[in-house]
C-alpha cells in the first residue's frame, strides 16, 4: 500500500488543485442550491384558496452538478497532471521518492476526493433545501444515485484527460488527444455502424455489441443532452449502465496509470511520446474528417462535388494540428506524405461496411431458423406503457408471430430498393425493429417493414396478451400518484380500490375499459404510475370513471373533497366576488364540466353572471354525496385577485387585458358539486340576462415588455 | 558509493551518454565539467531516477535508482532548471519536501534561511534568480539526503553568495559526509570547490582524477643551457607538451616535482624556473596528451 499511494502525497495533491476544485465547489453547491431556493421562495407566496399538491422530485435532483463536471473533472485533471507538459516540473516530481504509480494513484485520489467531497456537500444541502421547501418531496434514492451518476461522470471524465495527458506533452495535444479519445473513437464506431445501416438498412447495428458506439452510451454527453430533464423521470438510475461507464471510467485511469508508470520524463514539452505515437495522433485527428466525408457519400450519392472541400478540410486539420503541436513548418512538410494514410483508411472504411452489407444479406434466416422474435423498444430507460414494457421485454414463440416475422424479412429484402414513401405508398406501414432468436443460439435484430401492424400483434399474441392485460404488480411499482391529491395514503388506497374494480371486471368490460380511457375526451381524473419491469420502465395511466371503476372513483370524490371542500371553496370563490368593487377590471371564470358528458359544458368569464349564479345557487345543498349522485359536476373557478391594475375598461368599452406575469395572484381551483337541471337551467337565464344587457365587449390583449 | 556502468542514454536520434562508466566514492565533492551537451545534466537525471537508463546500470549503494524509492529517498537533485509548486513559498516547499523526505529538519531550513536572509513566507516568484538558487540549495540541504546532486547550482550567483553556498556544502560533506556531485561548465568554478574531477565530453568521460593529484602531478618547467640543446636532453621526464625558442625550453611535466627539478639541475642549467599549473592548464595538457583539443571541450 505505501508503495501505491501516499498521504502526504495525496494531501499535496488536494492543495495543488484546491484554487480550481474550489471554485468548483463553489459554483456548482450554488447553482444546484438555486433551484430548491427558488421552490422555497415560491411557496412563501402562498394565499387562502390557493390549492398545492406535493410535487415529487424523482430525478436526476441536480442536473447542474453533471454539467459541472463535464467542465471541471477534466480541468482538475489537467491542472493535476500539468507538470508533465514542463520539463523541469515533470523532472521534479519523477524525482521524488515515490514510485511513479504512487504518485498518480495519490494524485488521482485526491481529484476525485475534491469531486466527491462536491458532490456529496451539494446532495446534502440540496437534501436539507428540499427538505424546508413546503410542497416537494425528494426520493432519496433520486438523491443518491444522481450523485453517484454525476460521480461516474467525472470518473470517465478524469480518465480520458489523464490518460491524454500521459500519452501527450504539450497542453494543445493534451485537449486534442483528450476530444480523440473522448468523442472521435466512439465517433469512428458511429460512421461505420451508421454506414452499414445505410447500406445495409435491414441490419440494425445499434442493437447489435457495436451500439456501445452509440453517443447514447456516453454518460457526459447524455448528461448535457438531458440538461433540462431535471424534473422529470427519466431513468437515470440504470444499474447496468452506470456499472458499465463506472467500469470504462475505471479503465480508463488503469490505461492513464500504466502509460504514467511508462512515461519517459523527457516527453514533457513534447506532442507525442515518440514519432510513431506523432504519426497515429496526427492520422486519427484528421481521419474523422475523411471519413464523414465517406459516410455523407454513403448517405447521398450526389454529395461527389463536396469531395473537394472535405479533403482540404482534412488537410487543413493535418497542417493546423502539425502547426499547434510541434510548431514546426519543416514538420508539416515532412509529414505531409502520410496524408495519404487517412485517404487509404477512408477507402477502407467504405470497402468494409459494403463487405458488411454483404454479409447481412447473405445471412438473413429462414423460417425454420427462427426460434422467437422480441421487439426492441429502445432504451429501458425511457417510459413506455405496461404493455410496451411487456412487449419489449419478453420473446415469443407464438407460430403466427414468427410466420408474420418470416414474411416481413423477405418482403424487406424485397422492397430494399424502395424509398420509404413507396413503401409506404406500397401499404408497407408496419415498421419494427425485431431481434430473432436462431436455432443456432444467435441473436439477429432487423429493421423489418411490412404490411403487418408488428406492436399489436405481438400485444395479442398468445405468449403476452395475459400479461399486457393485467395490472402492473405493486412491486414493479415505484410511484403512485393522482391528480389533485397530495396525501401518499389516498393515492395508495385509490390504486387499491382501483385494483379490485379491475379484478372485477370480465374480459368484456376490461376491453371495454381500454377503449374509453384510451380514447375518452373527459375523464375526470387519473391515477399515475411509474415503475419498473425487468429494467424496463414503464408508466400508467388509468382513468376513473363511475362506471368501470366504481370503488375508486368514490374514493377519489371523498379524498378529493376532503382535501378541497367544495362547500367552503365555493363559497370563498362567492364571498371573494362579492368583495371586488370594480368586476370588469378583474379576470375570473367559471366552467362547469357534466362529468358523464350528459349536459353541454359552461364556461363563461362574465363575472356578473358568475357572481349572481354563485349567489343565487344554495351552494350547501350542493355537497357532493360520494357515488349517490349520478351525475357530478366540475366547477373550474379562476379568480385574479390582483389583476385591478392590469385589466380595464378602455374609453371605447374595450376590455384591455394587460399581461404582467408575476402578478398573477391567483386562485385555481376545482371542485365536484351536485348540480341539477333546474340549476343548469338557472344558469343559462342568468347568462341570458347578462347577455342581452351586455356593451359591446370585446377583448384585445396587450402584452407589455 | 554511487557507480555507473556503460551508461547509455538515447534522445531519438541523440545519445547523450555513451557506454559511460565511473565510481563515484562516498563523502566526496565530485565535480563533472563538460560544455553544454556534454551528457551532465542527463547523468544527473539518470543519477537521481528521472530518466531510466536504454542500457547499462546504475547502482546507489549497491542498489538500482529507478523507480527505488529506498534508494531515491536518500538522493535530492538540483536541477539547473529550478521547479517550485506554483504560487508557494519556501515554507509551502519545506512543507512539500518533508512529506516526501522522512529526515527533512525545519531546524536546519530555519538556520539555513537566516543564513542566507530569504524570507520563507515570500512567494518564490518574487525571487530573484539567484534567490531561487539559493532557496533550492536550502531545501535541498535541509532534506537531509546522503547524496545531494547539484546542476549548474553556482549560475545566477554572486561571487559573496557563491561562496556561501559553497561553504554550506563543505559544512554538509564535512558534517554528514554527504556524497555530492556538482557539473559545471566552467573549471574555475570547480577548482576549489571538488575532491575530484571529471571531464564528460560527447556523452562520455574523457578524463578523471583526485583534484589534488592533478595540481600537483603536473608543473610547467622554463629551463636554459648555454650549449645547443632539443628535447632528448630530457628523455627522463616524462613530459606532455614541449616548446623551445633559441636556447630556452618550456615544457610541461608529469611526475615529482623535487625530482624532475633535481634532475634538471644536474645538467647545470642557465636558468630554471619550476612553475605550478592552475586546473585549467592542467586540463588542457591531460587533454592534449589524450588527443582532445581542449578548447573542443570546454570552451
Amino acid at each position: 500500500m505505501k508503495n501505491i499511494f501516499s498521504k502526504s502525497l495525496y494531501l499535496q495533491g488536494l492543495r495543488k488543485i484546491r484554487t480550481a476544485a474550489i471554485a468548483m465547489a463553489i459554483i456548482i453547491i450554488a447553482v444546484n442550491a438555486l433551484v430548491p431556493i427558488i421552490c422555497i421562495v415560491d411557496s412563501q407566496f402562498d394565499f387562502p384558496g390557493m390549492n398545492r399538491s406535493v410535487q415529487i422530485i424523482e430525478a436526476p435532483v441536480a442536473a447542474p452538478a453533471g454539467l459541472g463536471m463535464i467542465l471541471f473533472a477534466p480541468l482538475l485533471t489537467y491542472i493535476m497532471f500539468s507538470y508533465l507538459n514542463e520539463r523541469r516540473a515533470s523532472d521534479f516530481y519523477h524525482s521524488l521518492p515515490q514510485k511513479r504509480i504512487c504518485v498518480y494513484i495519490s494524485f488521482i485520489a485526491a481529484i476525485l476526493t475534491w469531486i466527491a467531497a462536491t458532490l456529496i456537500a451539494s446532495a446534502i444541502l440540496n437534501a436539507i433545501l428540499w427538505g424546508i421547501a413546503r410542497y416537494y418531496s425528494v426520493s432519496v434514492l433520486a438523491m443518491v444515485m444522481s450523485t453517484v451518476t454525476y460521480f461516474i461522470t467525472a470518473l470517465m471524465l478524469v480518465g480520458f484527460m489523464a490518460l491524454a495527458m500521459t500519452v501527450t506533452g504539450t497542453a494543445v495535444s493534451n485537449i486534442l488527444v483528450f476530444i480523440l479519445f473522448a468523442l472521435f473513437i466512439r465517433a469512428f464506431g458511429l460512421f461505420f455502424l451508421y454506414g452499414l445501416q445505410e447500406v445495409a438498412p435491414i441490419f440494425n447495428v445499434t442493437n447489435s455489441w457495436l451500439g456501445i458506439f452509440d453517443f447514447d452510451f456516453f454518460l457526459p454527453l447524455r448528461l448535457f443532452m438531458d440538461f433540462d430533464t431535471y424534473n422529470r423521470e427519466l431513468g437515470f438510475y440504470d444499474a447496468g449502465l452506470l456499472c458499465y461507464w463506472a467500469v470504462v471510467g475505471i479503465l480508463l485511469l488503469v490505461a492513464a496509470g500504466f502509460f504514467y508508470h511508462r512515461r519517459k520524463s523527457e516527453s514533457a514539452t513534447k506532442s507525442a511520446p515518440n514519432q510513431i505515437m506523432q504519426h497515429i495522433y496526427r492520422i486519427a485527428v484528421t481521419f474523422p474528417f475523411m471519413m464523414l466525408m465517406m459516410f455523407m457519400i454513403l448517405l447521398d450519392e450526389n454529395f461527389e462535388s463536396y469531395h473537394l472541400i472535405f479533403i482540404v478540410f482534412a488537410a487543413l486539420v493535418w497542417i493546423i494540428y502539425e502547426l499547434l503541436t510541434t510548431k514546426k513548418i519543416k514538420n508539416v512538410l515532412k509529414s505531409a506524405p502520410l496524408f495519404l494514410v487517412p485517404v487509404l483508411l477512408s477507402l477502407g472504411y467504405v470497402g468494409s461496411v459494403y463487405a458488411a452489407r454483404g454479409v447481412v444479406y447473405n445471412t438473413t434466416p429462414e423460417r425454420d431458423e427462427i426460434v422467437s422474435v422480441q421487439m426492441d423498444g429502445g432504451s429501458n430507460r425511457y417510459y413506455g406503457t405496461w404493455d410496451a414494457a411487456i412487449v419489449y421485454s419478453h420473446s415469443v414463440e407464438d407460430p403466427d408471430v414468427l410466420d408474420m416475422v418470416s414474411v416481413a424479412l423477405a418482403e424487406t429484402k424485397e422492397t430494399l430498393h424502395m424509398t420509404s414513401s413507396e413503401r409506404y405508398q406500397q401499404g408497407y406501414t408496419g415498421q419494427a425493429t425485431l431481434t430473432l432468436e436462431l436455432k443456432s443460439g444467435k441473436k439477429v435484430t432487423y429493421n423489418l417493414v411490412s404490411r403487418f401492424e408488428f406492436y399489436n400483434t405481438l400485444v395479442n399474441s398468445d405468449d403476452l396478451y395475459a400479461l399486457c392485460h393485467t395490472l402492473p404488480p405493486d412491486e414493479m411499482i415505484d410511484s403512485i400518484h393522482v391528480d389533485s391529491l397530495s396525501l401518499r395514503e389516498y393515492q395508495n388506497a385509490i390504486w387499491a380500490a382501483f385494483r379490485e374494480d379491475y379484478a372485477a371486471m370480465n374480459d368484456q368490460e376490461k376491453a371495454g375499459y381500454y377503449n374509453w380511457n384510451n380514447r375518452s375526451s373527459y375523464t375526470m381524473t387519473y391515477i399515475y404510475i411509474n415503475g419498473t419491469y425487468r429494467d424496463r420502465n414503464f408508466h400508467g395511466q388509468y382513468g376513473l370513471d363511475p362506471q368501470f371503476t366504481p370503488k375508486a372513483y368514490a374514493l377519489y370524490m371523498e379524498y378529493h373533497n376532503r382535501e378541497n371542500p367544495p362547500l367552503k371553496g365555493l363559497e370563498n370563490v362567492r364571498d371573494t366576488l362579492n368583495a371586488i368593487e370594480n368586476p370588469e377590471n378583474h379576470l375570473v371564470s367559471l366552467e362547469i364540466i357534466g362529468t358523464d358528458k350528459t349536459n353541454a359544458s359552461i364556461f363563461t368569464e362574465d363575472i356578473r353572471v358568475i357572481k349572481e349564479f354563485l349567489n343565487t345557487l344554495e351552494i350547501d345543498k350542493h355537497l357532493i354525496e360520494y357515488t349517490t349522485a349520478k351525475t357530478i359536476y366540475e366547477v373550474n373557478t379562476y379568480v385574479d385577485t390582483d389583476s385591478a391594475n392590469y385589466y380595464m375598461v378602455d374609453e371605447n368599452g374595450l376590455k384591455q387585458y394587460v399581461e404582467v406575469e408575476d402578478a398573477n395572484y391567483y386562485i385555481n381551483n376545482t371542485y365536484y358539486v351536485t348540480l341539477s337541471d333546474e340549476d343548469i337551467k338557472m344558469y343559462y337565464e342568468i347568462e341570458k340576462k347578462y347577455q342581452n344587457n351586455q356593451k359591446n365587449y370585446e377583448t384585445e390583449t396587450v402584452i407589455v415588455d | 558509493m554511487i557507480c555507473a556502468k556503460n551508461i547509455t542514454m538515447q534522445f531519438d536520434d541523440f545519445t547523450a551518454l555513451k557506454n559511460m562508466s565511473c565510481e563515484i566514492p562516498d563523502g566526496i565533492i565530485y565535480g563533472l565539467v563538460g560544455s553544454n551537451g556534454a551528457g551532465k545534466s542527463t547523468f544527473l537525471r539518470l543519477l537521481s531516477g528521472v530518466y531510466r537508463p536504454k542500457s547499462g546500470e546504475i547502482t546507489v549503494d549497491g542498489a538500482p535508482v529507478y523507480e527505488n524509492p529506498n534508494v531515491k529517498k536518500k538522493i535530492l537533485y538540483v536541477p539547473d532548471e529550478l521547479y517550485f509548486l506554483p504560487q508557494s513559498n519556501m515554507r509551502v516547499m519545506a512543507n512539500f519536501y518533508a512529506a516526501a523526505y522522512e529526515d527533512f529538519s525545519y531546524d536546519r531550513f530555519e538556520k539555513l534561511t537566516k543564513t542566507f536572509g530569504l524570507d520563507p513566507t515570500a512567494n518564490i516568484n518574487t525571487f530573484s534568480k539567484g534567490m531561487k538558487r539559493q532557496a533550492s540549495t536550502i531545501l535541498a540541504l535541509s532534506a537531509m539526503p546522503q547524496y545531494l546532486f547539484f546542476d549548474e547550482t553556482f549560475d545566477g550567483l554572486d561571487p559573496v553568495m557563491r561562496n556561501l553556498v559553497k561553504q554550506v556544502i563543505y559544512n554538509d560533506v564535512m558534517e554528514r559526509k554527504t556524497t555530492t556531485i556538482i557539473t559545471s561548465h566552467s573549471l574555475r568554478e570547480l577548482e576549489d570547490t571538488c575532491d575530484q574531477l571529471a571531464l564528460l565530453h560527447k556523452g562520455g568521460i574523457v578524463f578523471e582524477s583526485d583534484i589534488q593529484n592533478l595540481k600537483t602531478s603536473l608543473f610547467k618547467v622554463q629551463v636554459a643551457f648555454k650549449e645547443r640543446f632539443d628535447r632528448a636532453k630530457f628523455e627522463n621526464i616524462e613530459m606532455l607538451n614541449y616548446t623551445q625558442a633559441g636556447s630556452v625550453a618550456t615544457f610541461i611535466a608529469r611526475g615529482d616535482r623535487e625530482a624532475v627539478a633535481a634532475s634538471i639541475r644536474e645538467k647545470n642549467p642557465l636558468l630554471l624556473d619550476v612553475l605550478p599549473l592552475n586546473l585549467e592548464e592542467v586540463f588542457i595538457y591531460e587533454m592534449e596528451a589524450l588527443g582532445y583539443a581542449f578548447k573542443d571541450i570546454l570552451m
